[in-house]
């Protein structure tokens, strides 16, 4: 517990340099941000610029700006979008569930999959299964996961017309609780396997080789002379023990995922966290791209205390 | 490279056939405007027929051509040109970079070590992608900015390789026997550390380039890479999307040319890892 606390108390200093180098980060910006704020009408006339550079503290040096900014967040005000005029902090709230279910999505589908191809593989050492099977996790290690999803469009919807290409819902579908459910899974599928297929290699190779690690420890052997089944012996005594160090992975592949959505958000449509940050960089919505990169490394941070936290867990000779 | 290493990494028949495909890429590449059949940005408006895209393998274009009529196959050999010199000099950026960091953070110790891997921890907490987006934004889109941001914002893996692998060196009795000798910080850092510690950092600036080559074309496909006319392979992919429907081949092959290159990459990498390893018997 107290572990817990430290390690929370620990964040607070990271994101506060976080929130620094992405401020003055997105200050060295030539544009003017003032012109982003207003529509074309107004802004043929001076005054109205100046105003807005005023209202905005456009004109304050960055670091004074960035005080202030700091002071408001601290009191829960995350500002308004240049843009849309809203309260960042709204918008942020609607955007991050679809995000955050992407991810899990993708990251359940990266460990079992990994995990079980690899347990497979490092059974079948050698064989030509195992070959085959270690080739297609360079090929997803290597593939770029927008292309993987422009193949799986044109394969699935294109072609067969199976899934949608686009959004998170089909707009205007009613019914009972699980028609909805269904309809959310369609549309999650192909942006969750475009998203982790790169991981499930990783975590295939990693996994084989953690398993074949164990497969020669003394005790497996004691296992396996004691006269116990294979299976036993597969599950309880290997499995459990190269599971190990996988679990770190755990931790490693999160900024991976977040990273990536910004891509696959994009390219199927869905109005998540990666698109929002997408669009106000474009922008130059400033208010939203603090409020973006804050909470996606939030997101990545809660990952690795997490995947810590299982560490423990799985290995009981670690405390801390 | 020893031969011996060279020996060793010949014998995995993988990373000999990513070698030689990516050796063979990289030719063309250079020999672009040699080789191409025509320049990337000459339009053939008049063998349109309706604004379509010509298809592959008809008359005299190999891989057909996108809707302005520009052939596709010397798009795709220049826009290996962008691709590849983005990823190696991105990936030459973040070496420079890093291994200088996590040497001295590794050999120095104390404050400088906490500086800088507090600096490299804070930097990877946030989604990298996100802040190379963000610094794209701030600086003019052109080739060599793309190149200077892609490797400022991915040189943290090398660094923290490297402070691990000093750390490993510095206690080792050569080492210890060349601080006895007099010799200067920077010297013994140079002289014996740097060579010793520099296989496995090899290995990583080889995934390193593919990262690269993977993030530019991200980029591009997002419209915030390299711009039109000129080509790239992620820039390409983005207009092929649009015409997936009719012309998929237009998506299909450039994202087929990056599969390829970072395959490579990662046969080469997994090649070097196995090559360089002193603890391999093979």
């Amino acid at each position: 517990m107290r572990y817990i606390i430290k390690r929370l108390l620990t964040m607070i200093p990271m994101l506060l340099g976080i929130s620094l180098i992405s401020y003055c980060l997105m200050n060295l910006a030539p544009g003017d941000a003032a012109t982003m704020y207003l529509n074309p009408e107004e802004l043929k006339n001076p005054v109205s610029i100046e105003a807005v550079r005023e209202k905005l503290q456009l004109d304050k040096p960055v670091m004074v700006r960035y005080v202030a900014w700091l002071k408001e967040v601290l009191r829960g005000n995350w500002g308004y979008s240049y843009l849309s005029r809203q309260p960042v902090i709204k918008e942020i709230g609607a955007r991050i569930t679809p995000t955050i279910q992407l991810s899990i999505t993708a990251l359940l589908l990266e460990m079992l999959l990994g995990v079980g191809l690899g347990v497979y593989c490092a059974k079948h050492q050698y064989k030509i299964s195992d070959h085959a099977l270690s080739l297609f996790a360079f090929v997803g290690m290597s593939m770029p996961s927008f292309w993987f999803g422009i193949l799986l469009i044109l394969f699935f919807t294109l072609q067969l017309g199976w899934l949608p290409s686009m959004g998170l819902v089909t707009v205007g579908l009613k019914g009972s609780w699980h028609v909805i459910l269904l309809d959310r899974l369609r549309h999650m599928i192909m942006p969750a396997i475009a998203l982790s297929f790169a991981g499930i290699g990783s975590w295939m190779r990693y996994q084989r080789a953690s398993f074949l690690d164990v497969m020669e420890q003394d005790y497996i052997r004691t296992a396996r002379s004691k006269g116990l089944k294979e299976s036993v012996i597969t599950w309880r005594h290997t499995f459990r023990n190269s599971c190990i160090p996988v679990v770190t992975m755990l931790g490693g592949s999160l900024p991976g995922l977040v990273s990536g959505s910004f891509v696959i958000e994009n390219m199927f449509g869905i109005p998540g966290l990666g698109r929002y940050g997408t669009m106000a960089v474009l922008n130059r919505d400033y208010p939203v791209i603090m409020a973006v990169t804050l909470f996606s490394s939030i997101l990545v941070m809660a990952g690795m205390l997490l995947s810590d936290l299982l560490y423990v867990l799985v290995d009981p000779r670690i405390q801390y | 490279m020893k031969s011996v290493t060279l020996r060793r990494f010949c014998r995995t028949k993988l990373a000999v056939c990513g070698a030689v495909a990516l050796i063979a890429l990289v030719a063309l590449a250079a020999a672009a405007p040699l080789v191409s059949p025509f320049p990337y940005d000459e339009l053939h408006l008049e063998d349109l027929t309706d604004g379509k895209p010509i298809p592959m393998f008809k008359g005299k274009y190999l891989f057909g051509t996108d809707q302005f009529g520009r052939d596709y196959l010397t798009r795709c050999i220049f826009g290996g040109r962008m691709s590849l010199s983005v990823g190696f000099i991105a990936a030459l950026i973040s070496l420079l970079i890093g291994i200088p960091l996590g040497l001295c953070a590794g050999y120095f110790g104390g404050l400088a070590d906490m500086a800088v891997m507090r600096f490299t921890e804070l930097l990877s907490c946030i989604p990298s992608f996100f802040l190379i987006l963000i610094a794209n934004s701030v600086f003019h889109a052109s080739i060599i900015n793309v190149m200077a941001i892609i490797g400022m914002f991915s040189w943290m893996g090398i660094c923290r390789q490297s402070r691990a692998q000093c750390l490993s060196l510095k206690e080792q009795d050569f080492v210890q026997s060349a601080r006895a000798m007099g010799y200067s910080h920077f010297y013994i850092i140079i002289r014996y550390i740097l060579p010793n510690a520099l296989s496995p950092i090899i290995v990583s600036a080889t995934l390193n380039v593919a990262y690269a080559i993977i993030v530019e074309s991200s980029l591009s496909y997002l419209g915030l890479g390299v711009q039109e006319p000129t080509p790239s392979w992620g820039a390409m992919l983005k207009v092929g999307q649009d015409f997936l429907r009719t012309s998929s081949w237009l998506a299909v092959i450039p994202g087929l040319l990056i599969l390829v290159v970072t395959l490579s990459l990662n046969f080469i990498g997994d090649g070097l890892r196995d090559a360089l390893d002193p603890r391999a018997s093979r």
